[in-house]
């Protein structure tokens, strides 16, 4: 009897609960489904058709559109163009979770050498674009380095020449997001306890054999996401070829060819499936690294 | 229980959201109904108010250019129109043509404004008020029937301009022997001697893309044909060999194969820079348009040289110039300005719009819009001394152009940034200009 009086009462104070809830969730979920999924499903309607923007009449074309992002030689550039920064994004991981370790240590000044790593990734990408044109023009920062370093015959129109442009370019992208990087990898290794490391100490190990027993398995999961957001990046990267080149050079990356084809060339049809097809591939690198993450979570435990 | 309540939610947002999206479409097609109403009525009654209208205006150059060439326009225009209070101006200076548009779709935007030229002919009619026949508009204004659609002219231009050569006076006498290109050849002579000097022949400011765009009038121009630019609307190979895109587009990759151009073409956004290198004397010449002219000559005077060193030529394409075989040069249009149409006060935006675009042109370094009695800048006058140059104005492109170049991808007689990717950097990397992939391309148009 008692037990169910309390039930009772219990589920009336739930019930409060959930009706507060509910109330102030409603205005931000209004906000989400209007602003992000409405627009979602839109863009995946008219990735079906032939829209030129605003309120043309428009047909359906099945799936030309997505078949056109394979078989088109200026969109399947792209791709090319994210294996560049695909490769600068996983050096990244290497280089910040190196600096991370450094930095794990009681370095003297490491607030500053902390300030110095993360700093350009709290600046504007477009002004770091800005700074880099001129580091990298002719004449220009890097010219300069390299005849005070001797290296004089080696200097090249950097952004001018199609062998080094994507490399200049991709290089802009690890320097700037480095320090993203290193502060969540620093963060999660703070968390590990220091006991683990005293005691290691005491058995003898060695710097090498604490990272690899005690460092690397704490933050595996970091690990699996940032390798994860660096693919969804290296797809995405807009504003380092937008500000330097125009998407011009064979530079081209996903964001800046759908910019291009949406505005300058009026297909606003093609340009939603492309932004269907980034969202895709963001999802199944999401849905991938869930998988293989998972499964090794509960290997850890058993 | 729970899931019943989700659920519930769930569709009652999902219904709201689609109302929501009903009721504001249906909510701007009344808007407008009752705007053009409004409109009709305010513009009755203005005869009576005095001092409370005010208008907007939105265009790309910076605050300070408002303060110094605008603010007297519009006292001008008050004196016409004592019920006008004041006009809010908004600069569109950094913005891109893609972010004009992203405005204009936006539905808040200025009473009179720059129209962004990316935006296709057939969308005028969304945005824009029509200004009047486009025929009438053209014997009125040079290129009043540019920005036209359906018979109906949307834009008025702010100016107009000579497509041409800047040079550089000082670069021409030290290292060329003060020889002023009258033919191609002689062109070719000094642009071989600046080369031999170090100094960059021609800055084509490809990276930046807009400013590209004068190497397809240069076909106009070639061609003889005024029409010749609407010719590609029927042609499917454009650039085959011997026509005159291809001839212009070769000069270009002439002039980049043998190092005339600068060294980086692809840097982005280079305008300042290209300005400072030719008003430094490390320049010869620039293909751009007259409007250009006093920017340059600013540059030249901040880099210690005077004014006088920047000056301007008809680009010379062919060898036998005489006062019988003339040099032709266009008039070129520049950019539009365009009104509301759901302005509030759609008539005064109107006149003002036509009043503001027949004042500024002077102070934008351009001549005149009026066929008759329009002024031309006074630095540009000894051109019509000159026995060998002949001016023509081309006929307006037609709007099917722009929405081809969009199928094939290529955005020809528009910015011609396609001209660095098949014409330049393949020449510049040891290859050969890409004309059978432009054809191939624009072939599309016709499948």
């Amino acid at each position: 009897m008692t037990k169910k009086e309390k039930g009772k009462l219990g589920s009336k104070r739930e019930w409060q609960k959930r009706k507060i809830l509910i109330l102030f969730l409603t205005i931000p979920m209004l906000f989400l489904l209007y602003f992000t999924v409405y627009p979602i499903i839109t863009m995946f309607y008219y990735s079906f058709t032939d829209w030129k923007g605003s309120v043309s009449p428009y047909d359906f074309v099945g799936i030309y559109n997505y078949k056109n992002i394979f078989t088109t030689e200026s969109y399947r550039n792209v791709f090319v163009t994210a294996g560049y920064y695909l490769l600068a994004g996983l050096l990244q991981q290497v280089i910040s979770l190196f600096l991370a370790v450094l930095m794990n240590k009681k370095l003297r000044g490491s607030g500053f050498f902390k300030g110095v790593i993360f700093f350009p990734f709290i600046m504007n990408g477009v002004a770091v674009a800005m700074a880099f044109r001129m580091f990298y023009q002719i004449g220009g920062g890097l010219d300069t380095l390299m005849n005070f370093a001797g290296l004089g015959d080696y200097i090249k129109v950097w952004i001018g020449d199609p062998k080094t442009c994507n490399f200049a370019l991709a290089f802009i992208f690890l320097w700037k997001n480095v320090g993203y990087s290193f502060l969540i990898y620093l963060g999660t290794m703070q968390s590990i306890s220091s006991e683990y490391y005293d005691a290691a100490a005491i058995d003898g190990a060695g710097a090498w054999a604490m990272f690899k027993a005690i460092t690397y398995p704490n933050i595996k999961m970091i690990v699996g996401l940032m390798a994860t957001f660096s693919i969804v990046n290296s797809i995405s990267v807009f504003d380092i070829p937008y500000v330097l080149t125009n998407g011009k050079n064979g530079t081209n990356s996903f964001s800046t060819t759908l910019i291009e084809t949406a505005f300058s060339y009026n297909k606003y049809g093609q340009a939603c499936a492309m932004a269907i097809c980034m969202l895709l591939i963001a999802a199944i690198v999401m849905v991938f690294k869930n998988i293989v993450f998972k499964e090794e979570n509960e290997n850890t435990y058993e | 229980m729970k899931k019943k309540w989700i659920a519930a939610f769930m569709a009652a947002a999902m219904i709201m959201t689609t109302l929501a999206g009903c009721g504001s479409s249906s909510g701007t097609t009344t808007d407008t109904g009752s705007a053009d109403t409004e409109t009709q009525e305010t513009a009755d009654s203005t005869d009576t108010a005095t001092g409370d209208v005010t208008l907007s205006l939105a265009f790309h150059y910076p605050e300070d250019f408002y303060e110094e060439n605008i603010v007297p326009i519009i006292e001008e225009f008050q004196k016409i129109h004592p019920e006008l209070k004041e006009v809010k101006f908004t600069t569109l200076s950094g913005t891109t043509d893609e972010q004009q548009v992203t405005r204009l779709t936006g539905g808040q935007y200025e009473d009179v404004i720059l129209v962004p030229s990316v935006l296709l002919a057939s969308e005028l009619p969304n945005y824009f008020a029509p200004l009047g026949d486009a025929t009438e508009m053209a014997s009125k204004y040079y290129y009043g029937d540019y920005m036209q659609y359906e018979g109906q002219s949307y834009g008025i231009p702010l100016g107009i301009v000579y497509e041409g050569l800047l040079y550089n006076k000082t670069v021409l006498d030290t290292y060329c022997d003060g020889v002023v290109p009258k033919t191609l050849d002689e062109l070719y002579t000094d642009l071989e001697k600046c080369k031999e000097n170090g100094i960059t022949g021609i800055y084509t400011n490809a990276g930046s893309v807009w400013t590209m765009r004068y190497w397809d009038n240069l076909a106009i121009t070639m061609s003889g044909d005024d029409d010749y630019a609407n010719k590609i609307l029927t042609d499917q190979t454009p650039w085959a060999e011997g026509s005159s895109l291809r001839e212009a587009d070769d000069i270009l990759a002439d002039f980049a194969k043998k190092g005339y151009v600068e060294p980086d073409v692809v840097t982005a956004d280079q305008w300042d820079s290209s300005l400072t290198s030719l008003g430094g004397a490390k320049t010869a010449f620039m293909f751009t348009g007259t409007w250009a002219l006093s920017q340059a000559q600013e540059h030249a005077e901040d880099l210690g040289l005077s004014a006088d060193s920047i000056g301007f030529i008809p680009f010379p394409y062919k060898n036998d110039v005489s006062s019988d075989n003339k040099l032709r040069m266009r008039i070129a249009q520049d950019l539009f300005m365009g009104v509301n149409k759901n302005s509030e006060n759609l008539e005064l935006a109107k006149e003002f719009c036509a009043f503001f675009c027949e004042n500024i042109s002077l102070a934008l370094g351009m001549n005149e819009i009026m066929v008759d009695g329009g002024e031309n800048q006074p630095d540009l006058a000894f051109l019509q001394d000159l026995d060998y140059v002949e001016t023509y104005t081309s006929p307006a492109k037609d709007a099917k152009i722009q929405e081809m170049a969009g199928t094939a991808e290529i955005d020809v007689y528009s910015y011609d940034g396609y001209l660095l990717d098949y014409v330049m950097l393949p020449v510049m990397n040891g290859g050969e200009p890409q004309y059978d992939k432009l054809n191939e391309l624009w072939g599309k148009n016709f499948q």
